[in-house]
């Protein structure tokens, strides 16, 4: 533990540098700005952020899209109360009661809690990553193939049963993802797989042009499609927080644990999120909260539990990222990338080969929390002032951030090309209601899953069961099935509920 | 076409390109190694896999009442925990009052054309046009200030990205490419 802190120690003594603590407030403000505009998500500003990071050094460029990461599940809070406009999906539960207690008449009060939640969400994680981060790494070092490839089954059924709508239209964008990141020339056998002779697929195709192409553009051609038609603003620009005192916030320090928990282990699990985390920590606030009751009236609890959770979550998202290499949501996915475009690849080995880099991330992990809460307290004002930017304006930067991303990457107008192809995928995925997580989890992780699985098949003579007999990946698995099995239960749960409803009549 | 069979549409289309893709997966040329799996073997498992949900998803929507939703449409833990806070509404992707397919396909038309052309106009011309033509279809009307953002956005995209970045940016053939060099002259990039 000694060690850890005498490293943590030299971290913060990094961030000192010029290039690092200016990366770290350009995050903060750019995290925070995306995620109050209602065009722009969180995924997308990080995603757009990404080409700036090719000419920096390593660190600063992680610090940067860490920080944007962590300060874009505050911002969107901000208009949400505000305004009822969410900046984030991860911030509709935040409509229920953040808004009410400001339609009450209390929106600095409002602003206050989410500021704390924020903050103590922040530093819970930062707390949680540096404390977990190097036990699991050590953990790793004993996984095997199978192991890796439980973990990824695991992510895989995650996000497509704990993301919402047709489960059905999930694992079609998961296995569409998946079959994507097999297009090129197979690695063992040399043999081109679906490149149908055009030379561009023979090298595969990248999962960032399927996140930009998806997110970026995708989502820009759905809203062109609505004539850029954001929703009115209502409500009044009072912006002005008051922090809550401590004697409230102890008051409620159930609802604030249960949501870091919360946070925490959905960001651990791969494919689950912060929206995720957001609302299970609302649903298990009036569920189990001392006044459930009164939860969507504009109480504490209320705003309290979204906002902790998902502020967690990007903590618990670094855990695996850091130490097995499994980025398991779109913004560690690309937080991933500018790592291996720097030619660091994170894993169990990470903690010895970069060791400086890794805590002076963590350090700015805290320093970003701060920083995060000083922004939403003294820059609110000019922050919301960017709702009022024309969204044909700010989506046609948008376009072009996704395509010289694309171009920067290689320097080539063909990988233009990708961009378009996926935007239009994209367009028509979000149109027929297939969610994009998935497909985007799917090109991410599915080399992962594909060599894992072939190098335990190789190292197993080909012998499937070791995958359930070896103790770790036995137990992933049954956690993968009994997350394959919680939508089943759900449906059972609802029929059963309407049919006692039609019976009681 | 009845709104049942429009609402399966799309997993027959995509039952009918996993089947094709799984022919052409089979169809890869390779010398098998002993006791290896072969480079098919995964690709042709993601696809039976969509292919089982697709008649999966077919048969329920066969079977299912006239005019009922699809059996899990309405699942999901977020839209469990919205209904439960009685905002259903909130937490569902709910289809917008309008559509404009024409300003969609002039869009999808516009980018189409712009990579296409980016290496002939270069970046500093085709942006420009690019993102005044993209504002105008996205139904803002203030062309002056259209134009300004357009031309300044193009500008400072250029400088940022070339002067700052150090990225290569097409700069287009003659007569275009003397308006890239001019630019990149004024701004100091070399």
């Amino acid at each position: 533990m000694l060690d850890v802190l005498h490293q943590l120690g030299g971290g913060f003594a990094g961030l000192l540098q010029v290039g690092n603590f200016v990366a770290l407030l350009v995050g903060l403000v750019v995290g925070m700005l995306v995620a109050v505009l209602p065009g722009l998500t969180l995924v997308m500003g990080v995603v757009l952020a990404l080409p700036f990071t090719y000419g920096m050094p390593i660190t600063p460029s992680i610090i940067l899209l860490t920080a944007m990461y962590i300060s874009g599940t505050y911002g969107g809070a901000i208009t949400s109360i505000l305004f009822r406009i969410p900046g984030e999906p991860m911030d509709v539960p935040l409509l229920w009661d953040g808004w009410s207690m400001a339609h009450n008449g209390e929106p600095a009060r409002a602003l206050g809690w989410t500021l704390l939640a924020a903050l103590t969400g922040g530093l819970i994680t930062a707390t949680v990553m540096v404390t977990l981060a190097v036990p699991f790494a050590k953990v790793a070092l004993t996984f095997d193939s199978p192991e890796y490839f439980a973990i990824v089954m695991f992510g895989f059924t995650s996000v497509v049963t704990l993301g919402g709508g047709s489960v059905a239209n999930a694992f079609i964008s998961l296995f569409f993802g998946m079959l994507i990141s097999t297009v090129g020339v197979d690695e063992i056998y040399g043999v081109d797989r679906f490149t149908f002779g055009i030379g561009m697929l023979r090298d595969g195709i990248g999962y960032l042009p399927v996140m930009v192409g998806a997110y970026g553009l995708g989502e820009v051609l759905v809203r062109l499609e609505q004539g850029f038609a954001s929703a009115p603003m209502t409500g009044t620009v009072r912006v002005k927080t008051r922090i809550p005192r401590l004697k409230e916030a102890w008051s409620i320090r159930g609802a604030f644990a249960r949501s870091s928990v919360i946070g925490v282990v959905c960001g651990i699990i791969p494919g689950a999120g912060a929206t995720i985390a957001s609302f299970i920590a609302y649903g298990v606030e009036g569920q189990y909260g001392k006044r459930r009751r009164e939860l969507g009236r504009g109480i504490p609890e209320g705003i309290v539990a979204p906002q902790v959770a998902s502020t967690a979550s990007v903590g618990g998202h670094m855990v695996p990222l850091l130490t097995l290499g499994i980025p398991g949501s779109g913004a560690t996915a690309v937080i991933l990338g500018a790592f291996l475009l720097h030619g660091v690849q994170p894993g169990p080995q990470i903690f010895d080969t970069q060791a400086a880099l890794v805590y002076q991330i963590f350090a700015s992990m805290f320093v970003a929390v701060f920083g995060m809460g000083l922004l939403g307290y003294f820059a609110i004002r000019p922050l919301v002032r960017v709702l009022y930017l024309p969204e044909a304006l700010v989506s046609v930067f948008v376009i072009m951030f996704c395509l010289i991303g694309a171009y920067s990457e290689h320097n080539n107008i063909t990988d233009l090309w990708m961009i378009v192809v996926f935007g239009v995928v994209g367009y028509l995925f979000e149109r027929y209601r297939f969610p994009i997580a998935p497909m985007v989890l799917g090109a991410i992780l599915g080399p992962v899953a594909e060599n894992a699985f072939l190098t335990s098949m190789i190292s197993y003579q080909n012998d499937w069961t070791i995958f359930f007999t070896r103790p770790v990946s036995g137990i992933v698995l049954v956690l993968a099935l009994v997350a394959l099995l919680f939508p089943l239960y759900g449906h059972w749960r609802r029929q059963r509920a309407a049919r006692l409803v039609a019976a009681a009549r | 076409m009845p709104q049942r069979l429009r609402a399966l549409a799309p997993y027959v289309v995509v039952l009918a390109i996993a089947a094709y893709f799984y022919y052409v997966a089979s169809k890869f040329a390779f010398t098998p190694r002993g006791g290896r799996l072969g480079p098919d073997v995964w690709p042709r498992t993601i696809l039976v896999l969509t292919m089982i949900v697709c008649v999966l998803r077919i048969a329920a929507g066969l079977r299912a009442p006239r005019g009922d939703a699809p059996a899990d449409a309405d699942g999901g833990l977020i839209a469990d925990v919205a209904k439960d806070a009685g905002h259903a509404s909130d937490a569902a992707t709910e289809a917008p009052a309008e559509r404009y397919p024409a300003r969609l396909a002039i869009g999808i038309a516009l980018t189409v054309a712009y990579v296409a052309t980016l290496g002939v106009v270069g970046f500093a011309v085709g942006t420009f046009v690019y993102m005044l033509a993209m504002t105008v279809v996205g139904r803002y009307r203030r062309y002056g200030v259209a134009t300004i953002v357009s031309l300044t956005g193009a500008l400072v995209l250029m400088f940022v990205f070339m002067k700052v970045v150090y990225l290569s940016l097409p700069i287009g053939v003659a007569p275009f490419e003397s308006v890239s060099l001019a630019l990149m002259r004024l701004m100091g990039v070399r």
